[in-house]
């Protein structure tokens, strides 16, 4: 890297992309800030920390470079959000509204989690956006056996497409109990199955 | 109408060495890299080995399609490395969607308000135990 001393190599300090021990590297630091901040780690999920106090708790969950924090409407994190913006280069965003694909809504009434923009582009992706919707995501009483037909061609489409589903079941359990059936498939869907699969797309865009 | 002509990213170093656009961008890393003491230069060790690295680059549009910024990095060539010797444990700080449901179900329910806050270059910020050199 320096012409001048072309004999040196760089001896590294700190972390870099690439590097198999980035990601641990980072959770370390973040974990260790924390936990001298009194948070405590969660045996369940070693990504969620809680911190408890004398006006109520604070609970943070990450999710590589995202953070959500949540706390009892006493507690004031202005504080705790300035520290983490000068120490990480964090960002600031406010209020949770997007994460991981889910668009969330909060209001007096409740929290409103949506994956409407996610549908809507996988749909797009499958080349089923001018498709006719569809208002029961399965056929009745149809017997899907492992041999009839033909086989599907493109399986790694069969098994991305069924994936993308699965995703979405975070906000819509109507699809759990198609995509149970559609998933004993993976392994070799035939030409019926990714029919099936069709059409649990064709029901999400009736259901959007 | 929207700009359909994209400026094409290049792949490598020695394809954008002497652009401006590119080179003040690698030099900005270099300022940022240098600060957070990311290496200290030293003589490789005879009994050690270094990986390599390489920059990638990536344009930055806005919605309208004109150049935001010309992003580089700098990232090593992980995959030469070799467990026990450069790396040991490795893990990724990813929460569980069940955690993330749970959360956001008690938020709901006990009324209370959810934050979102992100990290800048997230993977820059570890120290290093292991001995790793880099050429």
């Amino acid at each position: 890297m320096d012409q001048t001393r072309p004999n040196l190599v760089c001896r590294l300090k700190k972390a870099l992309y690439g590097l198999k021990q980035a990601p641990r590297a980072w959770s370390d630091k973040i974990g260790q800030y924390l936990v001298t901040s009194g948070f405590q780690t969660s045996n369940v999920d070693f990504s969620l920390y809680v911190k408890k106090t004398d006006r109520g708790i604070v609970v943070i969950v990450i999710y590589v470079d995202d953070l959500i924090i949540t706390k009892d409407s006493y507690v004031d994190i202005f504080d705790l959000k300035k520290l983490l913006k000068q120490k990480f280069e964090m960002k600031d965003l406010g209020e949770l509204h997007y994460f991981l694909g889910i668009e969330v809504t909060q209001s007096p009434k409740g929290i409103w989690l949506l994956q409407k923009q996610y549908a809507l582009n996988k749909l797009s992706e499958y080349g089923m956006t001018g498709c006719k919707p569809i208002s029961i995501p399965l056929e009745q009483n149809v017997k899907l056996s492992a041999d009839v037909g033909d086989l599907v061609e493109d399986t790694t489409m069969y098994r991305r497409i069924v994936g993308s589903l699965i995703y979405m079941t975070i906000t819509r359990p109507d699809l759990n109990y198609a995509l149970g059936v559609v998933s004993q498939f993976m392994q070799t869907p035939w030409k019926p199955h990714l029919d099936a699969v069709r059409r649990i797309l064709r029901y999400i865009k009736h259901t959007l | 109408m929207v700009r359909v002509i994209q400026e094409v990213e290049p792949t490598c170093f020695e394809h954008v060495v002497g652009n401006p656009k590119w080179d003040n961008a690698m030099d900005e890393k270099m300022v940022a890299l240098d600060a957070n003491v990311t290496w200290e230069l030293v003589a490789l060790p005879k009994d050690k080995k270094a990986i390599g690295c390489k920059w990638v680059y990536k344009v930055k549009h806005n919605a309208d399609g004109s150049v935001n910024r010309y992003k580089t990095r700098l990232v090593a060539k992980g995959y030469a490395q070799t467990y026990g010797i450069d790396y040991e444990e490795t893990y990724s700080p990813v929460a569980k969607m069940t955690t993330v449901r749970v959360i956001i179900a008690i938020a709901a329910t006990k009324g209370w308000s959810l934050h979102q806050m992100d990290v800048k270059n997230v993977f820059l910020h570890g120290d290093l135990w292991e001995e790793v050199y880099m050429e």
